[in-house]
């Protein structure tokens, strides 16, 4: 009898737990929920950096400059946590080169300095110049580019075939604002001076008014592909987001630990750190112009994070947060999910050294300067924590039954 | 990219008897192609020393370039690897680094040589930039500048930096990590886990070496200069000898485990595959000339077919086959 109890309340508190368990379906929806609010983010903060920018193409001064660099920064802080839907959301993949594209060859932009310009081997378009030419001779072609549009900008992107011809986005705009940094790996970032957006006699550099004419039509393609992406995962309507809560929850669960792994190891710990810091290559840093690098890896990382966590801490200090990985892997192994947990907040503390070696004034391209062991080994630990990460986030993937981490190929036809 | 990082392979369930040992079979292999590729350092490092030696720089420079691209050959089946001492010492990009979209090895190496020191060892490359320690910055060197008065000594201490670093790996896969591997397997718990990984190996390697053909081919405009080995024109030689390798490594250690488990219609379908890509492959060694006219391009495509389905085949069905969950690499990413 009292056996019989003892199994009738283990039994019910078995079913009690699995009715009130996390449902995939839900974790996948709240993962569109925080995508939401991060690209709703990212659209508030490149608004506001409109608005600087108008603002210093009005009236060109050292002071409206300094609001314009101090918008862009904080347009970076949601913008970078949208990485993590990048890898997997074909949507995302095939739309954030228009925004995010790096590194680049800026000379195809505007000015920079000869013999300290370094750009991709075999690249037609890396000295083009737009702002100082109305018509460009590329390999054989003519284009004409005396109209400076949105549209015209965008389609210039990739010019001749090569990735590093980014004629849009925030790297655009971060050259426009800082210009080409010249120390290398020493201390200071890039020294545009405001007056090379002032009309008439005092401009500097040459053609400021075709400058100012690109950075706003830039700044404007900005605002309109942000606000296009918020659509694609508003909660109503025929968009990516239905496309994508309509598959199997399964599915929606690789897609998120695909962006989480992806992110973790190729693109942060690799493109982005790696290469930098093994090469001592600064024009390999992210935000290369701007010395904003540290807080674009940190954000980044910080993406994942909200991932793993179903947690985003909103620009007006509001909290999304839901039914998340975590939640669900700690259902079926609460060992796999503890650790996970453990690397991912690791990670998080790690990268943010990242931050506070930059708050003391040793920026990211001064820790991979060559000989500099105490800087070149704050990332190397920064890149282990990201390697370690991605180890659990594949054991996190396994206890969910998630076979294959890789793209879906069930299109594949031979 | 590189290789960076060791990843674990996840492992699903236990598939496999114990009549074929994958970790003997992959230690063998491994073992004999440091020793050759520890072989193919060592000569270039001293063809380039006694020719600096003799410093005469109007004899023709044939022979060391070919030594040059003999040791890049050697170095083709350790490529992309996820497992075993280069990874774990972190030595992939110190003996070639590649992609090297901006050029760096060309910024570093005209650095060094107008920084007018006086003298260079494999100590002081070990303490520079990835992209002037090893085999790109050799090229570089040896095809681009050829060898003079100005760089001979700078190009005599990365050959030696080199060969030392070949004879790291050879000594350590030969004493250390082969050993350890072998006894680690015996134990049962890790038996699968580490069989299954050197399985993934497979998949990890091809990632690699697809990409090696991919950002050359680019998406709507051809990149020449992404491909590796551009300098010295032998991109295709090289990139025939990856899958080469790779076929080697399938038909050793991967395809006993498929007739275990009687994939036999998988195993025979991949050795065709490999097959069909390797006996189409181009004459020409440049990839830079064969994406400069409609012949060349219709022979890269046609080899595009061949990888794409050996792509097909050891991504996505082999590890259904073997039960297998591969994680993820570095080339993931852009």
């Amino acid at each position: 009898m009292r056996r019989s109890a003892l199994a009738l309340l283990i039994s019910s508190a078995f079913v009690s737990q699995s009715a009130f368990a996390v449902q995939p379906k839900e974790v996948v929806n709240h993962y569109a929920d925080i995508a939401l609010a991060v690209y709703q983010d990212a659209g508030k903060t490149a608004e506001q950096l409109d608005i600087a920018i108008k603002n210093l193409i009005a009236s060109p001064s050292e002071k409206n400059l300094k609001s314009a660099k101090a918008a862009w920064l904080a347009s970076r802080v949601p913008y970078q946590q949208s990485e993590v839907f990048r890898f997997g959301n074909v949507v995302v993949d095939d739309w954030e080169g228009q925004l995010n594209a790096w590194p680049l060859d800026e000379g195809m932009i505007d000015y920079v300095k000869p013999g300290a310009y370094h750009h991709e081997l075999g690249n037609a378009g890396a000295t083009a110049n737009i702002i100082a030419n109305k018509e460009l001779q590329v390999g054989t072609n003519k284009l004409d580019v005396s109209e400076i549009t949105p549209e015209l900008l965008a389609n210039l992107n990739e010019l001749a075939g090569s990735e590093a011809n980014v004629a849009t986005g925030y790297h655009a705009i971060e050259f426009l604002l800082w210009g080409q940094d010249l120390n290398g790996t020493n201390a200071g970032a890039g020294e545009r001076p405001y007056t090379d957006f002032v009309q008439g006699k005092e401009c500097t550099n040459g053609n400021c008014e075709r400058r100012a004419e690109y950075l706003q039509a830039t700044s404007t393609l900005l605002v309109s592909d942000l606000a296009w992406m918020q659509t694609q995962w508003a909660d109503k309507g025929d968009n990516y987001r239905s496309e994508l809560t309509a598959k199997a929850p399964k599915e929606g669960l690789r897609i998120m630990l695909f962006g989480m792994g992806s992110l973790s190891l190729g693109e942060l710990a690799g493109e982005r750190m790696k290469v930098a810091l093994e090469a001592n290559s600064p024009e390999d840093e992210h935000d290369c112009f701007s010395d904003n690098t540290h807080n674009s890896h940190y954000y980044n990382q910080k993406g994942i994070s909200n991932v793993w966590f179903g947690s985003y801490a909103r620009i007006d200090g509001t909290k999304v947060t839901g039914p998340s990985l975590n939640d669900l892997v700690t259902n079926t192994d609460k060992m796999v999910a503890k650790k996970t947990s453990t690397a991912v907040s690791a990670a998080d503390s790690q990268v943010h050294t990242l931050v506070s070696s930059a708050e003391k004034g040793i920026a990211f391209d001064q820790l991979i300067a060559t000989g500099n062991k105490s800087g070149n080994a704050l990332v190397t630990a920064s890149i282990k924590s990201l390697v370690l990460q991605t180890a659990e986030i594949e054991k996190a993937a396994a206890t969910l039954g998630i076979t294959s981490l890789n793209s879906d190929t069930a299109d594949h036809e031979f | 990219m590189k290789k960076i990082i060791v990843l674990s392979c996840l492992i699903a369930m236990p598939v496999m008897s114990s009549e074929f040992n994958v970790v003997k079979e992959v230690n063998a292999l491994k073992i004999t192609q440091s020793q050759f590729f520890n072989q193919r350092s060592q000569v270039l490092e001293s063809a380039i020393n006694g020719y600096c030696n003799v410093a005469d720089f109007s004899v023709v420079q044939n022979e060391i370039q070919q030594k040059w691209v003999e040791t890049m050959q050697a170095w083709m089946p350790m490529q992309g690897v996820t497992k075993g001492p280069i990874n774990d010492l972190d030595l992939a990009w110190s003996i070639q680094f590649w992609p090297d979209k901006k050029n760096i090895t060309g910024r570093k190496i005209a650095q060094l040589l107008q920084s007018q020191q006086k003298s260079w060892d494999a100590q002081q490359i070990s303490e520079q930039s990835v992209a002037v320690r090893g085999l790109g910055a050799l090229e570089l060197l040896i095809f681009e500048q050829q060898l003079n008065a100005e760089n001979c000594l700078l190009t005599t201490a990365i050959a030696e930096h080199l060969a030392e670093n070949s004879q790291k790996i050879t000594d350590i896969w030969s004493d250390q990590y082969a050993p350890a591997l072998l006894q680690q397997s015996k134990i049962e718990k890790q038996q699968k886990a580490i069989e299954l990984g050197l399985v993934a190996e497979l998949s990890h390697q091809l990632s690699f070496i697809n990409k090696k053909f991919a950002l050359p081919m680019g998406n709507e405009h051809y990149r020449p200069y992404q491909a590796e080995a551009w300098r010295s024109e032998s991109s295709m030689l090289q990139l025939k000898m990856s899958y080469q390798s790779l076929q080697e490594y399938f038909l050793k250690a991967v395809k006993p485990l498929l007739l275990q488990e009687n994939e036999t219609y998988l195993a025979s379908s991949i050795e065709d595959t490999f097959t069909t890509l390797l006996n189409n492959w181009p004459i020409e060694a440049s990839l830079k000339k064969l994406l400069s006219d409609q012949p060349g391009l219709k022979n890269l495509y046609h080899s595009k077919m061949s990888m794409d389905k050996l792509s097909y085949q050891l991504q996505e069905e082999l590890p259904i086959a073997l039960n297998i969950i591969v994680g993820f690499n570095a080339t993931d990413g852009d």
